[in-house]
């Protein structure tokens, strides 16, 4: 959790409700809240000029939503959108800046969070240099598992959809599809009712 | 991120010389030291599976490097390597941390950069889906320009050869070296004895 709840609440934080697929803030709106996930899941996507989803983060409970927009001085360059139904904290974000200054370990929390959201970048950036779509899902499936105790073989169960997969690696569904078969003829992955273990 | 130097070996920060060629890390490292440049030019890179090195950014002096994996219990991403005889101040992390702490100053304005980094790294990554290569090398070009201080136009030297910002673009170096002319055309950057100006 990046801010503990009840500093949230204490200063005037409110709870927004939202529904699968409702949009939390829009590309191009001014930040002007901090959102944090209460409950639920929730996506930063844009869409490429064909049309195509690009997922850029995925979010769940605990998490701070687009919160690096509070620091500069621009619109969001993304959108923010529920998966699941979500309960969300949100707090003006001229209160939010007093309360990092006020709390120095939430300056602190913060720069962990963003770091986490960077070292996701960086390793996301190596595939565009790969035009291998193989490599590609690879990345995805260590970084998903580098956060996991168990390493042994098939001990991870990928929680991403297939769409949710080729969205973060800029692949079509059906070529996320056929590569992950492919990695499960070639011993990578197994799959057990459609789901993917790693 | 640019720290006093004073306040750097006020917590134990010491200067460190290396010669050009000098691996300050390497992929794979731990990230233990907050490292400054006082003096010359390092290299952030990569290679991929056929050894192709890409190049991920060019930092110089008042420059931090790598301090985003100190927050983040990870390997470095990438190597760093020299370009130049360099100076550099290198802060054990649990000072950088301690320094953090004393100074939240200094945290908050951590916030903010790494906010930057984070915010022009998805921009980069956005720009990469486009299919219009003035759209790509415009994402890489404002991601290296954000690293530096100063922001008046045309300013910002390019330390990349072309065929580096076709590795990192994905694009052919033929169609690197066109879209930078039309460019220079259009005033968005100016080519000084093949040096780019951005």
């Amino acid at each position: 959790m990046v801010i503990r709840e009840e500093i949230l609440h204490s200063v005037g934080a409110i709870t927004r409700h939202y529904q699968p697929s409702e949009i939390i803030f829009n590309e191009g709106d001014i930040p002007k809240y901090y959102y944090q996930i209460a409950s639920g899941e929730a996506k930063l996507n844009n869409y490429t000029d064909d049309g195509k989803e690009i997922i850029q983060t995925l979010l769940e409970e605990g998490q701070s939503i687009g919160e690096s927009l509070l620091f500069l001085d621009k619109v969001y360059p993304i959108s923010a959108v529920a998966i699941t139904k979500c309960s969300v904290l949100r707090l003006p974000k001229s209160i939010f800046l007093d309360l990092i200054k006020l709390y120095p370990e939430i300056s602190f929390n913060m720069n962990k969070t963003i770091s986490q959201k960077l070292y996701f970048k960086l390793i996301m950036s190596q595939n565009l240099s790969s035009q291998n779509p193989m490599a590609k899902l690879k990345v995805l499936m260590d970084y998903l598992k580098s956060f996991q105790k168990e390493q042994s073989p098939y001990s991870f169960r990928i929680p991403l959809t297939r769409q949710q997969m080729a969205s973060l690696t800029g692949l079509c569904v059906e070529t996320a599809i056929r590569t992950i078969k492919m990695m499960e003829r070639d011993k990578i992955v197994k799959i057990i009712d459609r789901k993917i273990l790693y | 991120m640019n720290i006093e130097p004073d306040i750097l070996y006020s917590y134990g920060g010491e200067i460190k010389l290396y010669k050009q060629h000098d691996v300050i890390y390497r992929e794979g490292d731990h990230a233990t030291f907050y490292y400054q440049i006082v003096k010359g030019k390092i290299k952030l890179n990569s290679y991929n599976e056929e050894g192709k090195e890409f190049i991920h950014n060019i930092i110089g002096e008042k420059q931090s490097f790598g301090d985003a994996m100190i927050f983040v219990e990870k390997f470095y991403v990438m190597n760093a390597i020299c370009l130049s005889d360099t100076e550099i101040i290198k802060l054990p992390k649990n000072r950088f941390i301690e320094l953090l702490k004393n100074n939240p100053e200094i945290s908050l304005e951590m916030n903010a950069c790494l906010s930057q980094r984070l915010y022009f790294k998805a921009i980069m990554l956005q720009s990469m889906s486009s299919q219009n290569p003035i759209v790509r090398l415009e994402g890489l070009l404002n991601y290296l320009k954000s690293y530096h201080e100063g922001d008046c136009a045309h300013s910002f030297p390019v330390e990349l050869t072309r065929q580096q910002i076709a590795n990192l673009t994905g694009l052919r170096v033929e169609t690197v070296i066109r879209t930078l002319k039309k460019m220079e055309h259009q005033g968005k950057l100016k080519i000084k004895e093949r040096k780019i100006l951005y």
